[in-house]
């Protein structure tokens, strides 16, 4: 398995658990005070996010210390490309229909959450597209 | 996913070339080890640059190392 694609597979489930922990809180505290919860939660989130992602590539880095220090090849390149530019369709979905949402019933902190949702899924996927891609070519 | 219509004897060469790892090749034309294996499996079709590296490194001409498959199934050029 190539650096990347580690690298892959560590960020997506960082991202899933991180993401998905955060989403259940948001979840839990809106329900709890009957409205949709302050966008400062994600402060936490974001702080989660920085660090945990950091330690993962730092201990991935050094258990693959030979691959780490080398360039991405073509082939590494083609399927960065190739996935960001899917996920970015997924985000570009996600943001367009928050802000239909937004429109229509004016909830600032929805359309904050929607966004972010979006975020994390279209980096979720592009994750996954990556780790198939590294599988199975593009 | 259906294989990618370039063949190549890059495994071949690498045997006769004294069981080259795939690492070897790579390292010596600029890739990952998952790269050359990948090119074998023609899950990848690769540049035209590490084409020629990788003839180059075998001291043969491209057209002995990839060879384009057509949709009919054979290999050859369109004159």
């Amino acid at each position: 398995m190539s650096f990347s694609e580690k690298s892959a597979w560590v960020m997506f489930l960082v991202l899933a658990v991180i993401g998905g922990g955060f989403i259940i809180d948001v979840v839990q505290v809106s329900l709890a005070i009957g409205a949709i919860a302050p966008p400062m939660m994600v402060i936490k989130f974001v702080v989660s996010m920085i660090f945990v992602s950091i330690v993962a590539q730092v201990v991935l880095a050094i258990t693959s210390s030979r691959d780490a220090s080398r360039p991405k090849d073509e082939r590494e390149r083609s399927i960065a490309l190739w996935s960001s530019a899917k996920a970015g369709f997924v985000f570009a979905f996600g943001v367009i229909t928050s802000l239909g949402h937004f429109l229509y019933y004016g909830d600032g902190n929805l359309l904050f959450y929607m966004v972010l949702a979006s975020l994390i899924m279209s980096q979720l996927l592009e994750y996954v597209l990556q780790i198939i891609a590294f599988r199975r070519g593009i | 996913m259906a294989t990618l219509p370039i063949t190549n004897c890059v495994r071949e060469l690498r045997q006769q070339h004294g069981d080259m790892t795939q690492a070897d090749l790579g390292d010596a034309v600029g890739v990952t080890r998952q790269t050359i294996a990948a090119i074998e499996q023609r899950r990848y079709s690769p540049s035209l640059e590490v084409a020629f590296r990788i003839a180059r490194v075998f001291n043969q001409p491209l057209e002995v190392v990839f060879q384009f498959e057509s949709d009919e199934g054979t290999a050859g050029s369109h004159n």
